[in-house]
C-alpha cells in the first residue's frame, strides 16, 4: 500500500526543496520534499549513515538547510523550538547529573523554579517507573533505564512534535519492545506527532503508521508506505506485520541498489 | 585510601628516618624527635606565620591560574579556528621551564608576593589550560546537540555541559601540579625575601646551621603539600562523584 505525500499547508512538518551538505559533491539531501500531518506517527527507515539523523537535526533546528526550507507548524525552523522534543540514539544524558537532574534539565534551562521542577521530575520518574534510580548517575543505570530518563527528559517539556533517532538500537529485544510500547502509549496520551528514524525495519514497521523509506545520499525522494495497523502491541506477532517488514525490506534494498525501473513503478514522496 | 594503611606508611617512614639518623650519626640528619620538638617550638614563634604566607601564595596562584586558564581553555577547545591559531603558541611555550624567568619576574614585579604568585600562576596556568582545552574539545557533539535541543543557549551550554565536563580535568591538573607549585614556591621564597617556608628553611635555619629547625621547615612544607593534595582530592571526590559512582 503505497501513497504519495506532498507539501500540505496544514501539515506539522513541511520540507520543501531541501538541500543539505557541506559541498555539492557530498550532498546528503538534494531537492527533498516531505510533509507530515498533525498527529501522524512516521518512521523513516534507511541504511546506516544515509543521512537520517541529519534529517532529524534539520527538523529540530540544530542544522540549517543549505537551500530550501523546513517548516514546523507553519513556521520556518531557525533554531531549536520549545515544542519539539528530540531523543537521541545514545540518550544524550549528562553523565555528571543524576537521573532526576537530567530529567529536569530542560525545565532548568527554561528558568522554571526548583519546586515546580522537582514536582514535575518526580511525576515523570514515577510515570516511567524509574523513581528508584532518581539519584543515580547515568553511568549507574542500565540501558533501558537510561532511555527512560531520556524519554522523560523530553516529554516533561510537553512537546507537540517528538523526534527520535534510533532510540532503542542499543537495547536488548525485550527492553526494546517494552520501551516501544511505552513510547506508543505516551505519544498517544499526548496526541503528539512523532517521527522516528531507524535502520531497523521491524522497528519502523511497528512504530510508523507511515513509513518513509530512503536510500543512499543524496536523498531527493523516498517511498512512503502506509502502515495503518502499526502501534498495536499485538501487531508485531501477526502475519501482516511480517508481510509489511518484508515489503519495506524489498523497497529499501531496491532503493539502495538504485534500480530506477523499480523506483518508477512506485509512487514516491515529493 | 584507608586510614589504617596511611598510619602504617607514616610509622614506616618515621622508623626509616630514625634508622637513617642513627646510622649516619651526624647533626645534618637529626632524628624525628628533635625535629618534631623544633617544629612544635617554632610553631609558637614565627613558623605559623611563614606557613600561612606560603599557603596564601600557593592558594592564590592556584585560584588565579584556574580562573584565567579555564575560560580560555574552554574557548580554545570549542573554537577550531582559535585552536589552530593559539595551539602552536601553547605548543612552543608549554615545555619551556618557566622557573628560569624568576630573576626577570623579580626585576619587574619586585621581591614581594606578586613575583612569587605570578611565577606559580604562570606554571599552573599552562597545566590547566592544556587539560581544559583537551577536555572541552573531547565533549561529544551528540551531548551538545541534545542539550541544545532542550533550548540551551551558548552560556547555558557552558554552564551545563562544557564546564562540568572540564571540572575533573581541572582538579586532576591542580592535584598533579601541587608538587610543582610547592617546589617553585620553595625556590621563589629561598632568596631575596623575608617570609615564607622557603625563607625559613634556607635563610633562617640552613643559613645558621640550625638543622632540626631546617627539617621542621621541610616538614611544614611537606604538610602544606599534603594538605593541598588532600583538599583537592576531597573536592574531586565530591564534585566528580559521577566518575566512579558507587552502587
Amino acid at each position: 500500500m503505497i501513497s504519495s505525500s506532498l507539501s500540505d499547508p496544514a501539515a506539522t512538518i513541511q520540507v520543501r526543496a531541501l538541500s543539505y551538505g557541506y559541498t555539492r559533491a557530498d550532498e546528503i539531501y538534494h531537492g527533498f520534499n516531505w510533509s507530515v500531518k498533525h498527529g501522524e506517527s512516521w518512521a523513516v527507515v534507511g541504511p546506516s549513515g544515509c543521512g537520517k539523523t541529519t534529517l532529524l537535526y534539520l527538523l529540530a533546528g540544530l542544522h540549517r538547510p543549505k537551500s530550501g526550507e523546513v517548516l514546523v507548524e507553519g513556521d520556518p525552523v531557525t533554531g531549536p523550538r520549545p515544542s519539539t522534543g528530540l531523543i537521541l540514539q545514545d540518550y544524550g544524558l549528562l553523565p555528571w547529573a543524576t537521573a532526576k537532574d537530567n530529567i529536569a534539565l530542560g525545565l532548568r534551562i527554561r528558568g522554571i523554579k526548583a519546586r515546580e521542577r522537582d514536582a514535575l521530575a518526580h511525576h515523570w520518574l514515577e510515570r516511567l517507573g524509574i523513581e528508584a534510580v532518581a539519584n543515580k548517575y547515568p553511568g549507574q543505570l542500565s540501558g533501558g533505564q537510561r532511555q527512560r530518563v531520556a524519554i522523560a527528559r523530553t516529554l516533561i517539556l510537553n512537546p507537540t512534535l517528538l523526534l527520535m533517532d534510533e532510540p532503542f538500537s542499543s537495547l536488548d529485544s525485550s527492553t526494546r519492545e517494552d520501551l516501544q510500547n511505552l513510547v506508543v502509549q505516551l505519544a498517544t496520551d499526548g496526541s503528539m506527532t512523532t517521527v522516528l528514524v531507524t535502520h531497523d525495519i521491524q522497528e519502523a514497521a511497528f512504530l510508523g503508521r507511515k513509513v518513509l523509506v530512503v536510500g543512499g545520499a543524496p536523498i531527493s525522494d523516498g517511498v512512503v508506505v502506509d502502515n495503518p495497523l502499526a502501534r498495536r502491541p499485538q501487531y508485531r506477532h501477526t502475519p501482516e506485520f511480517f508481510a509489511k517488514c518484508s515489503e519495506l525490506k524489498t523497497i529499501a534494498l531496491e532503493l539502495v541498489e538504485g534500480r530506477p525501473g523499480v523506483r518508477r513503478s512506485l509512487e514516491v514522496a515529493g | 585510601m584507608s586510614k589504617r594503611y596511611l598510619l602504617i606508611s607514616l610509622v614506616l617512614l618515621i622508623a626509616l628516618w630514625q634508622i637513617g639518623a642513627v646510622l649516619l650519626g651526624s647533626p645534618i640528619l637529626p632524628g624525628p624527635w628533635p625535629v618534631v620538638h623544633a617544629l612544635l617550638n617554632d610553631l609558637q614563634r614565627d613558623l605559623v606565620g611563614h606557613f600561612l604566607i606560603s599557603a596564601y601564595r600557593v592558594l592564590l596562584s592556584m585560584v588565579i591560574a584556574t580562573v584565567l586558564a579555564t575560560p580560555l581553555g574552554l574557548m580554545i577547545g570549542q573554537n577550531q579556528a582559535l585552536n589552530r591559531l593559539l595551539s602552536p603558541a601553547i605548543y612552543l611555550t608549554y615545555p619551556i621551564p618557566k622557573i628560569v624567568f624568576l630573576p626577570v619576574i623579580m626585576l619587574f614585579l619586585g621581591i614581594g608576593n606578586a613575583s612569587k604568585v605570578f611565577m606559580i600562576s604562570l606554571i599552573l596556568f599552562f597545566q590547566v589550560l592544556v587539560v581544559v582545552r583537551d577536555a572541552s574539545a573531547a565533549v561529544r557533539p551528540e551531548l551538545v546537540q541534545s542539550v541544545r535541543s532542550l533550548g540551551s543557549g551558548r552560556l547555558q551550554l557552558l554552564r551545563y555541559v562544557y564546564f562540568p565536563a572540564c571540572l575533573p580535568a581541572v582538579l586532576t591538573a591542580l592535584r598533579v601540579s601541587t608538587g610543582t607549585a610547592i617546589a617553585v614556591l620553595f625556590l621563589a621564597e629561598s632568596f631575596a625575601t623575608q617570609s615564607g617556608l622557603g625563607y625559613y628553611i634556607m635563610v633562617e635555619s640552613w643559613g645558621r646551621m640550625a638543622y632540626p629547625e631546617m627539617y621542621a621547615g621541610v616538614l611544614a612544607m611537606g604538610l602544606l603539600g599534603l594538605a593541598l593534595y588532600f583538599v583537592l582530592d576531597q573536592l574531586e571526590q565530591h564534585v566528580c562523584a559521577w566518575i566512579a559512582p558507587g552502587e
